[in-house]
C-alpha cells in the first residue's frame, strides 16, 4: 500500500494504491495532513485501490474534520470498485451517488451525507 | 498454528470440489433440484467464508455467480450447455484465487470481469466492477418458518489495530443466512490526533435464517470476546426472501434503529399475509445444515482437519515404535522372565490397535480422485468432438492418502489415453456397430491386502501387429522374436514406446505408459493391460492398501528371514509326504494347489530338511503356496525402501526391521506367483 501526494500551484492530491489496512494508516494519515496544511483544495484519488477495511473509512471522516475546521474544500475525485464495497457494506452505497462534492458558498466539505452518518 | 487464511483456503479447496461435482451432475441431469441447490450453497459457503477471511476477489466474484444460480434456482435463466461450462471455467478460476491468497492479483481481477461479463449476458446486469453488490434475488419457492434476528455491535476499541476487521467477521454470518448491514460513526477525531486502529463505529445487522441462538453465537465466536454484542429475536416465521424484496426499507430502519418499524414491516409484509392461504412447509431443525452442504457449525463437533503432514509424522512415530515393540519382544523371549514377557505381549496387543488406528485416519475414499475425471472426460471428449460417458464403480474403496495423491497424474493419462487413442469418432463408432457414445468404466475394489482399480474402454483396442511391427522400428525386438497376444500387449509400456500416428496434445508422444508404469511401481504396485481388438482395452492397476505398516508373516529359509503380507496368507500345511521336487501341486481339500519352494526361488541349496512348511497364499482368487523352511509368526511390519539398487527386484516390494535388529525383505507373492508361472511356460498358473 502506498499513499503518494501531487501538489500542484492550486490543488493537493492525495492517491491511495493497493490494499488498505492498519498499518497503512500512518503514512495515510502524514500524506493527508501535508495535504491540508497546503491551504489548497484536496483530492483524492481512490481508483487505485485494491482493498480497504474500516481504518480508511475513519481516516477519511478524520480527514473531512481537519478540512472542515481549516476551510480546505476536500473531495473524492475517484473512486474505485474497494470503496464502493466498502460503502456497500456499510450501507452507505448511496451516499457515493454523484456529485460528492459541490463548490461555491454552500461547500459540503465531504463526499458522505453528514445526516446519514 | 492454522490462520484464517488457511483455514479458509483448506475449506474452499473442498466447497470447490464439492461445487464440481455438483456441476458435473448437472451437466448429466440439468433438472435435479438437489444438485442445483447444493451448487447454491457451495457458492454462498464461498462468499461468506470469503468475506470473513478477507478474501474479498473471491466474495465479489462468488457473490455473481451464486445470483447466476438463484436464478436457475428460480427458474429464471436456464442452465444451458452454455451455463454450465462457463461456470466450470469460474470454478477453475476461484480455485486460482484461493491459491492466489488474500490479494488476488490484477490479471486474476481481470480474469474474474472477463468471466463476469460473459455470465452479465445472461444473468445479472450488475456482475461488472463497480457495481452494486447488494443481491437482489428473485421470489424462490415458498419457504417460511425463519427466524429475524437483530444484532447490536459494538467492537473494542482496539480491534482493527490487533488485526480484526470486524466487518469481514459480520459479513461471514452470510453463511447462516440474509444479511442487511449498517455501519454507524461515531465523529472520528481530526486526523492529528487520529488513532488509526481505534475502532469509531459500531454496526446493526438484520440476519434472516434458519439458525437459532448457539449457531449465531458460534458464528460470532471471534467477535464475543472483543465486542459489545445484543441480540435479539426481532421475529419469527419470517419468509426467507423478505430481506431481498425489502431491502431498501429494513436498511433505512436499522440506519434509525427504528426497531419497532423493522419488526413491522418484516411482521406485515404482504408475502407474509400471503402466507394464510398456503400451507406452510414442515420447519426444518434450526441450524442444521442440508446432508450435502458444506461443513457447517454442525458438523464441526464430528470432524477435525488435520493437516496431513501431521498425520505423517504419526505414522513415522508408530513405525518407530512398532520396531521398538518388537525388540522388547525379542529381548522378552530370550530372557523368559514371565512378568516381562507380559508386558511385551499387553505392548503388541495395544501397539497393533494404535497402528490400525493411525493407518486408518490416513485412509481416504478413492472417489475424491474419481470425481476429478468426470471433468477431464467432459472436458476432452469436447475438445475431441467425441461422445463418450465415464462410469464409475467403486468410489467408497478405501486406499491411503500417500497412494491416492501419487496416483493423481498416472490415471489421467491413462484415461487421457482412452479418451484420445481408445474411444473412436461417433461416425468410427457407428460405422463400427457400436453405440454413437463410447464409455470409459473407472472402477476401484478391495483384493485382499491390495486396491485394484481398473480403467476400461469400449474403444477400438489394441492393434497387437502394429505394436509389434512398432516394437521392431524401435529395436525393441528382432522380427523373430516369438510373444504371446499379451506380451505384445505389454510392449507399449516399453520406454518410449508410441503407436500414435500422430503426436498428440492430449496423451503426449507416448512416452506416458512407461511413466505411468514406473509411477504405479513406485507405489509398490503392478499394471497389467488386457486388450481385444475392436471390442476395447482394460488397464488394470494392483496397489497395497497402504505403503507404512502392514501385518506379516515371518518365514525362515535357511539363516535368513522374510515377510510375507498376512492379508494374502490363507494357511499353513505341512509338505506332504514325499513330495519330490518335482511334483508342484498338492491337494487341499478337494482343490489342487500349485507349490513352488522359495529356496529354488532365491537359488539356495537344498539342505534336505523334510519337515518343511507350505505358506498357501491367495491372489485374487488363486491360490498358490510358497514352501518355507519355518513359520516363525505373526509379525507387524514397517516397511522401508530398498533403495534404487534393489528397486527392481522382482519379487520383493521391501524391507523391514526385525526386533533383533535384523533386516527381512517382504516378499510380494503375486508378482512371485506371476513370475513362476511365465518361467514354468504355463505349467503353474500365474495369479
Amino acid at each position: 500500500m502506498t499513499t503518494t501526494l501531487e501538489t500542484t500551484e492550486d490543488r493537493a492530491r492525495v492517491s491511495f494504491r493497493g490494499r488498505f489496512g492498519v498499518s497503512s494508516a500512518a503514512q495515510a494519515i502524514e500524506r493527508l495532513i501535508e495535504a491540508i496544511s497546503t491551504g489548497h483544495p484536496v483530492d483524492i484519488d481512490l481508483s487505485e485501490l485494491t482493498e480497504a477495511d474500516a481504518s480508511l473509512l475513519q481516516i477519511l471522516l478524520s480527514a473531512r474534520q481537519s478540512a472542515q475546521a481549516g476551510r480546505i474544500e476536500i473531495s473524492v475525485s475517484k473512486h474505485g470498485y474497494a470503496i464502493v464495497t466498502l460503502l456497500e457494506r456499510h450501507g452507505l452505497e448511496s451516499l457515493l451517488a454523484e456529485p460528492f462534492f459541490e463548490g461555491g458558498e454552500e461547500v459540503q466539505y465531504f463526499f458522505f451525507d453528514e445526516e446519514a452518518l | 498454528m492454522e490462520t484464517i487464511e488457511q483455514a479458509f483456503m483448506a475449506e474452499a479447496r473442498d466447497v470447490i470440489e464439492t461445487l464440481e461435482e455438483s456441476l458435473l451432475g448437472l451437466d448429466e441431469n440439468g433438472e435435479d433440484r438437489e444438485l442445483i441447490d447444493a451448487a447454491f450453497r457451495a457458492l454462498h459457503t464461498l462468499k461468506g467464508s470469503g468475506a470473513m477471511a478477507g478474501f474479498r476477489e473471491i466474495e465479489r466474484f462468488a457473490h455473481h455467480l451464486e445470483s447466476a444460480f438463484d436464478g436457475v434456482r428460480s427458474g429464471s435463466r436456464p442452465l444451458d450447455s452454455h451455463l454450465l461450462s462457463l461456470t466450470l471455467r469460474s470454478i477453475d478460476h476461484l480455485a486460482a484465487l484461493v491459491d492466489a491468497g488474500v490479494s488476488a492479483p490484477k490479471a486474476l481481477q481481470d480474469a474474474s470481469d472477463a468471466l463476469l461479463a460473459e455470465l452479465s449476458d445472461g444473468s445479472t446486469p450488475s456482475a461488472k466492477k463497480g457495481a452494486s453488490a447488494s443481491p437482489k434475488k428473485p421470489v424462490v419457492g415458498e419457504i417460511w418458518g425463519l427466524r429475524a434476528w437483530l444484532l447490536e455491535v459494538s467492537p473494542e476499541p482496539d480491534l482493527l489495530a490487533d488485526g480484526l476487521d470486524p466487518l469481514a467477521i459480520l459479513q461471514g454470518l452470510e453463511r447462516l443466512g440474509e444479511l442487511a448491514l449498517v455501519g454507524r460513526f461515531e465523529e472520528p477525531p481530526p486526523l492529528e490526533s487520529l488513532e488509526p486502529g481505534h475502532v469509531h463505529l459500531s454496526y446493526s445487522v438484520l440476519l434472516i435464517g434458519e439458525m437459532d441462538r448457539p449457531a449465531l453465537d458460534e458464528a460470532l465466536f471471534f467477535l464475543q470476546d472483543r465486542s459489545l454484542i445484543r441480540v435479539e429475536l426481532l421475529a419469527e416465521d419470517v419468509r426467507h426472501d423478505a430481506l431481498s424484496t425489502l431491502e431498501d426499507e429494513v436498511r433505512d430502519h436499522l440506519r434509525d434503529r427504528n426497531i419497532e418499524a423493522l419488526k413491522q414491516i418484516l411482521l406485515d409484509t404482504p408475502i407474509h399475509a400471503q402466507k394464510q392461504d398456503k400451507p406452510a412447509p414442515p420447519r426444518k431443525p434450526a441450524a442444521a445444515p442440508p446432508k450435502d452442504a458444506p461443513a457447517g457449525p454442525a458438523s464441526k463437533e464430528d470432524t477435525v482437519k488435520v493437516p496431513a503432514g501431521k498425520l505423517d509424522i504419526l505414522v513415522d512415530l508408530v513405525g518407530e515404535m512398532v520396531i521398538a515393540q518388537a525388540r522388547l519382544q525379542e529381548i522378552s523371549k530370550r530372557l523368559g522372565d514371565p512378568e516381562l514377557l507380559g508386558v511385551a505381549e499387553d505392548l503388541e496387543r495395544m501397539c497393533a490397535n494404535l497402528r490400525d488406528s493411525t493407518m486408518d485416519l490416513r485412509m481416504l475414499p478413492i472417489g475424491t480422485t474419481f470425481s476429478k475425471f468426470k471433468r477431464l472426460v467432459r472436458d476432452v471428449s469436447q475438445q475431441l468432438g467425441k461422445k463418450i460417458q465415464l462410469v464409475t464403480d467403486g468410489e467408497d474403496t478405501e486406499l491411503d492418502k500417500t497412494v491416492i495423491d501419487k496416483l493423481g497424474d498416472p490415471m489421467i493419462h491413462l484415461i487421457r489415453n482412452s479418451l484420445d487413442h481408445g474411444i473412436e469418432s461417433p461416425e468410427a463408432r457407428v460405422l463400427a456397430g457400436k453405440p454413437e457414445t463410447g464409455t470409459i468404466w473407472l472402477s476401484a475394489r478391495h483384493s485382499e491386502t491390495n486396491v485394484v482399480i481398473e480403467v476400461r474402454d469400449d474403444g477400438k483396442g489394441l492393434d497387437t501387429q502394429r505394436i509389434r511391427q512398432k516394437a521392431i522400428e524401435r529395436g525393441l525386438i528382432t522380427e523373430h522374436t516369438v510373444l504371446e497376444e499379451h506380451e505384445i500387449q505389454e510392449l507399449i509400456f516399453a520406454p518410449g514406446f508410441s503407436t500414435a500416428q500422430a503426436v498428440s496434445a492430449l496423451s503426449g508422444r507416448g512416452v506416458g505408459m512407461d511413466a505411468v508404469r514406473s509411477a504405479v511401481r513406485a507405489l509398490r504396485g503392478d499394471i497389467s493391460i488386457q486388450s481385444v481388438l475392436g471390442e476395447g482395452t482394460i488397464i488394470r492397476i494392483r496397489l497395497p492398501l497402504t505403503l507404512a505398516i502392514i501385518e506379516g508373516l515371518l518365514v525362515e529359509l535357511g539363516r535368513s528371514r522374510y515377510v510375507l503380507p498376512l492379508g494374502a496368507v490363507e494357511e499353513c500345511i505341512e509338505v506332504p509326504s514325499g513330495a519330490a521336487a518335482s511334483r508342484r501341486f498338492t491337494e487341499l481339500r478337494g482343490e489342487l494347489v500349485p507349490f513352488f519352494s522359495l529356496r529354488e526361488w532365491f537359488g539356495a541349496p537344498d539342505d534336505g530338511r523334510s519337515d518343511r512348511q507350505i505358506v498357501v497364499t491367495n491372489v485374487d482368487g488363486q491360490r498358490f503356496g510358497f514352501v518355507v523352511d519355518e513359520v516363525v509368526g505373526q509379525q507387524q511390519t514397517v516397511i522401508k525402501g530398498l533403495g534404487k539398487a534393489y528397486r527392481g527386484v522382482e519379487g520383493i516390494s521391501g524391507a523391514t526391521i526385525l526386533g533383533n535388529g535384523e533386516v527381512a525383505l517382504i516378499l510380494d507373492p503375486q508378482k512371485i506367483a506371476s513370475a513362476i508361472g511365465r518361467e514354468e511356460g504355463g505349467r503353474v498358473p500365474a495369479a
